[in-house]
């Protein structure tokens, strides 16, 4: 290639040594430049942020008041229901226990009372559908006839009470599950969309939703500097505005306001104040003790040292003055300066997750929880991991699940791979055969299964049919046969010189001894090379465990144990938790995820130095072929 | 004797007859393997609360399966108590003799290929094969009449309330199936075993032709392909019943084809097919619109000129193609969530009391975010190829184009994209015959309730219908649907591909 010219080329030629000298120079002055404008000219801030907690007591006067604002209407199935039907007992239209009973009656001549019924059964509605279109319905029975009976009939009568007539399948999806005992069913009854648009309205409530009458408030210039009077501080509405925050649940009487201001004293002053205002605003005046009430504010962050917006800018000055020195001086045209700038930038994206996650695990926890630890670690320690893979006192593990699920992710990988490099070179030899019977017509049979797949629900009745759910073996078996694989075997050996092989079977050895003495060693090369797919394949199993296992949570792979605890305690931002929760779920939650995701990487990233020699190569030989 | 002349050994030392009952034999053989598989011939099916999908396999080897509903009736001391284990273990055993005889037919079969003397010794075990499955069907036969008779030995008010709990039943067919099967392997290996003496052996030794001996030793790696994917192809019959997971398929809830058109005819299911569709056409659409990306990229590290740095390049960015989406869940939670990097970042710069937003929990740009992680994780995978690529075009081509006067941008554009081309033709054809098969597992871990109606691909809502919503048959339907059209999409691509390059890609 020949020399490139560069902006400078013509008129200044500088040694390596120069230029090296110039980069850094200018690297150290920006960087100082910016310490020294962050540190002693821009004006440190330091902030303390209180947080409280405003209690709605009086509840009715805000639902039933004429402001459209305060309220939203929201299904309310288990309400309505209530309505419908009634006391126990009392003879009139809809009374759900005692159709229920009636239906038993006909079907095996057995009564149970309705008030029997209803201490069996128990509607609700279901928390985790944000729409509130799913009621459970909850059954409780020892004997497990009695316990089917009287489901399928709750079931039945409360789509009549519903619908007016039996729902069709378009209208609801019934979903059921026992709990472990046997006697206990949940039918989880999942309107459509439509159908719960169609209900009629008494299966509609209100409730309070505070989330716009806060953002008028806080919109509010008045208001903001109503709390400044109150608290006792002198301040504008913007910074008010800026420095106080209400936040709540959609449906929740309780309230989060969180104020920071430059000292503790006037930050709890300052949330306390927000409380009242904005009680005394809900009520249209001032708000009685009994109607509103807020709590001590509670300290969450003390002296936190803010970093002005201009510290970035400059921050990304003194990186663009560094790359544009690089460009000038090193005697190479712009483009490729971006060009390398860019691959240092996606390379940092590839690589940084992986530098986060890890020094959040090592880090202290209760910074983590604060959220301190983003570009260095501070208070290191190694708890985390000893939590996760430790051992207790007495001997067993303090978190069987992970080592479970680590044991049996490390068996399938060693033992799993071990066996498909087996089969695939056992059978990738055998079809380079002319000889065999048919060859060609079973070599097809095998490929085609490449291209077609019979799908995943089919897939999995044949699993259960073949009785492998729950079975370490369906981990093992399914895998040992890999077209790919076979195929990248055949074309390999087929490029290893025939003689060697007829050389042998003169010398009369049989095929077995043919394969194992001369063409396993010769095909090390491809066979690494899908031994090392195969067994990161495996390492990141999580389909087949999610799909077979959910009878055996031992046998879960590392990745399904990682998947579960991921979705645990997900933190969505208008969940509305008391701080003491917030602080255990924060110490234990999210170290606890990182720590595992840790765990189910670190041995990746070990062994892949070792398995970047082979990845080229795997390639090249998969391009001959494809 | 074998005559050699010619390029195939005639085979004048079998006499018709003794041909025509070997491969009698051996189809009778490989037919009762097969009823190994299919759970309406399952003998060991003594119970009607004996689930009715399970195969002979599974009755003779998993005892936790066979008694999963049976199990309350089993404990000694409740008042439930009215089957003992020991009987049920007798049918397993009953079970497991006629496995073992099948697997001792099994290697008749493959012992039949042989030469006349190894024919003597291997027809042998066909018969001991059919006596281990008449004796297994007789055991079987005596544990239904134990369990039979003891519920009628704890009195009859008892056997009356209590025999709608185990519900004895005699699997008729399945009997009927295995006992023909048995009589009928008999009658033939003996018929096999006469003709095999009934002419001079005079092979030294038991030996088997070549290429019998081959298929042989690859017969074993065709059974599992046929157990895993030929087999799930039986599945699709719950497409013709209305069945929800467990369900029997009896006459009484076989609905022929009217799943199909209740897709087509029910609006709730066709509006969210369609929402699925184009959920799914999309992400693709979009993966495919973004594939000149790769290229981009292995040209531009071409372009660098330290080789170290390339090295360290592709090493670095190949990492993320390692991991699971799980991971990538794991990482993209990390930094997203609402106690991720990006807001503790924000924290730190705007007001404290700055409120917290998850923004993993919306639905806004879902396909664009998915799109982006996608390249995320696979960008400096699918490098390589191109790379590997580019390292094989020829220099002398470069060096004819300076020589011309070509500067760097020309060289690229019409000699490295050129060569490349070839290999790019052919990945697009294959993300085009894949356009409906996204993968389940990246919407999976990223789908919450808010973002469900954008990110829900067809295979995803296959899982959800099918194992989430237990709706087996609907979704074995869109299932089989998806199939069909891979296959027609992946023969049109390949077509093309001959059409325009002249080469098939499969």
């Amino acid at each position: 290639m020949e020399k490139r010219k560069g902006f400078l080329s013509n008129r200044i030629v500088l040694k390596g040594w120069q230029k090296l000298l110039i980069i850094l120079g200018c690297t150290v002055i920006a960087a100082l430049g910016a310490w020294v404008y962050c540190e002693k000219i821009a004006t440190p801030v330091y902030v303390t942020t209180v947080r409280t907690q405003l209690h709605i007591e009086d509840i009715e006067t805000l639902m039933t008041s004429s402001d459209p604002t305060l309220t939203t209407e929201v299904l309310d199935i288990p309400g309505g229901l209530r309505n419908e039907i009634g006391e126990v007992g009392s003879k009139g239209k809809g009374d759900y226990y005692r159709y229920i009973s009636d239906e038993i009656n006909e079907a095996t001549g057995e009564r149970l009372k309705p008030k029997e019924l209803k201490a069996m059964i128990n509607i609700s509605t279901d928390p985790a559908d944000g729409t509130n279109q799913t009621v459970l319905i909850a059954v409780k029975n020892s004997d497990p006839e009695k316990l089917r009976m009287i489901t399928d009939a709750a079931v039945r009568q409360f789509g009549v009470i519903i619908f007016g007539a039996e729902a069709d399948s378009g209208q609801v999806a019934v979903t059921e599950s026992a709990d472990e005992s046997g006697e206990k069913l949940t039918v989880a009854y999942r309107l459509t969309d439509e159908a719960a648009a169609k209900l009629p309205s008494q299966f509609k409530g209100k409730t309070l939703n505070l989330v716009t009458p806060m953002e008028n408030a806080l919109a509010d210039d008045d208001f903001c500097e109503r709390i400044a009077l109150t608290a006792g501080i002198s301040a504008k509405a913007a910074d008010i505005r800026k420095r106080v925050v209400l936040s709540t649940t959609a449906d929740s009487a309780v309230m989060t306001l969180t104020a920071a201001w430059n000292d503790p004293e006037s930050a709890q002053k300052l949330a306390t104040a927000a409380g009242t205002e904005f009680a005394n605003r809900l009520f249209g005046g001032e708000a009685q003790p009994w109607q509103a009430a807020t709590d001590e504010p509670v300290t969450v962050s003390e002296n936190v040292k803010e970093w002005p917006i201009t510290a970035v800018i400059v921050t990304i000055a003194a990186l663009i003055a560094l790359i544009v020195s690089y460009a000038l001086f090193s005697q190479q045209p712009l483009f490729d300066t971006m060009v390398v700038v860019f691959f240092i930038v996606f390379t940092f994206i590839c690589v940084f997750p992986f530098y986060y996650l890890f020094i959040n695990t090592i880090s202290d926890n209760n910074l983590v929880a604060g959220g301190q630890i983003n570009f260095v670690p501070k208070g290191i320690h190694l708890m985390n991991y000893d939590r996760i893979l430790g051992k207790n006192a007495d001997g067993t593990f303090k978190n069987q699940d992970v080592i479970n699920a680590l044991k049996v992710t490390l068996a399938r990988t060693l033992l799993g791979t071990a066996l498909m490099v087996l089969t695939s070179a056992w059978a990738g030899y055998l079809v380079t055969k002319r000889k065999m019977w048919h060859r060609s017509f079973w070599y097809r049979a095998l490929v085609i299964t490449m291209y077609f797949n019979a799908g995943l629900i089919p897939w999995y009745t044949n699993m259960l049919m073949l009785g492998l759910t729950g079975n370490f073996l369906a981990y093992i078996l399914p895998g040992m046969v890999a077209p790919y694989n076979i195929i990248l075997v055949k074309t390999y050996i087929e490029s290893i010189p025939g003689s060697l092989e007829e050389s042998a079977i003169i010398d009369g050895a049989s095929t077995y001894k043919v394969f194992l003495r001369i063409i396993l060693p010769l095909s090390v090369p491809i066979l690494a090379t899908i031994a090392i797919f195969g067994a990161v394949g495996n390492w990141n199993s999580f389909q087949d465990s999610l799909l077979l296992m959910s009878s055996a949570p031992n046998l879960y792979t590392l990745q399904h144990r990682l998947y579960v605890y991921l979705n645990q305690t997900t933190s969505i931002n208008t969940e509305q938790i008391s701080e003491q929760m917030a602080q255990n779920l924060m110490n234990t939650g999210v170290t606890t995820k990182y720590t595992i995701a840790m765990i189910t990487i670190i041995p990746i990233l070990l062994v892949y130095p070792i398995m970047q020699r082979y990845f080229v190569k795997g390639i090249m030989l998969g391009a001959v072929k494809g | 004797m074998e005559k050699t002349a010619g390029k195939r050994p005639v085979r004048v030392d079998q006499s018709r007859p003794e041909q025509i009952s070997l491969w009698a034999l051996r189809i009778i053989i490989l037919l009762v393997v097969l009823m190994v598989f299919f759970p309406p011939f399952n003998p060991g099916r003594i119970s009607s609360k004996i689930s009715g999908n399970l195969t002979l396999l599974t009755s003779a080897t998993s005892f936790s399966t066979i008694t999963t509903k049976l199990s309350a009736y089993m404990v000694e001391n409740s008042r439930r108590f009215a089957l003992r284990a020991g009987d049920l273990q007798q049918s397993m055993l009953g079970c497991l003799m006629i496995l073992g005889g099948t697997l001792a037919a099994g290697a008749g079969a493959c012992i039949s290929l042989g030469n006349r003397k190894m024919r003597r010794i291997g027809a042998w075990f066909p018969i001991a094969g059919a006596a281990l499955i008449l004796g297994g069907l007789a055991v079987n036969r005596v544990a239904y009449g134990n369990i039979v008779d003891f519920i009628h030995s704890m009195g009859e008010e008892f056997a009356a309330d209590h025999l709608a709990d185990i519900d004895p039943q005699w699997p008729q067919f399945a009997y009927s199936a295995w006992t023909a099967g048995g009589i009928l392997m008999l009658a033939v290996s003996m018929a096999v075993l006469y003709f095999s003496y009934s002419r001079k052996c005079a092979d030294p030794k038991p030996a088997m032709d070549e290429k019998y001996r081959l298929f042989i030793m690859f017969l074993p790696v065709l059974i599992l392909s046929f157990i895993f994917a030929y087999l799930p192809i039986y599945g699709w019959r719950y497409a013709f019943y209305d069945a929800k997971a467990g369900d029997e398929l009896t006459k009484d809830i076989f609905v022929g084809f009217d799943n199909f058109t209740m897709l087509v005819n029910d609006p709730g299911f066709s509006s969210k097919i369609l929402q699925v569709l184009r959920n799914t056409l999309i992400m693709s659409g979009l993966g495919i619109a973004t594939s000149w990306l790769p290229i981009a990229f292995a040209i531009l590290l071409a372009e660098v000129r330290s080789t170290k740095f390339q090295r360290t390049v592709q090493t670095l960015t190949t990492i993320p193609n390692f991991l699971s989406w799980v991971l990538v869940y794991a990482v993209a939670l990390s930094i997203f969530a609402a106690d991720g990097l990006i807001n503790n970042l924000q924290s730190m710069l705007t007001a404290s009391g700055f409120v917290r937003t998850d923004y993993l929990a919306s639905a806004d740009g879902v396909w664009i975010k998915m799109l982006l992680w996608g390249t995320w994780k696979g960008l400096g995978w699918s490098a390589i190829i191109y790379v590997a690529g580019i390292a094989g075009i020829d220099q002398q081509l470069y060096e004819a184009a300076k020589v011309d006067g070509a500067n760097r941008f020309r060289c690229i554009w019409h000699i490295t994209v050129p060569g490349l081309i070839p290999t790019y033709m052919v990945m697009l054809l294959m993300s085009i015959a894949g356009i409906l098969s996204n993968g389940m597992e990246q919407y999976l871990v990223f789908s919450n309730p808010y973002n469900g109606d954008y990110i829900q691909v067809l295979d995803l809502y296959v899982y959800n219908l099918g194992i989430g919503n237990n709706q087996l048959s609907v979704s074995t339907v869109i299932g089989i649907l998806k199939s069909l059209i891979a296959v027609v999409l992946l023969f049109g691509a390949n077509g093309i591909s001959k059409a325009v390059r002249g080469e098939s890609i499969i």
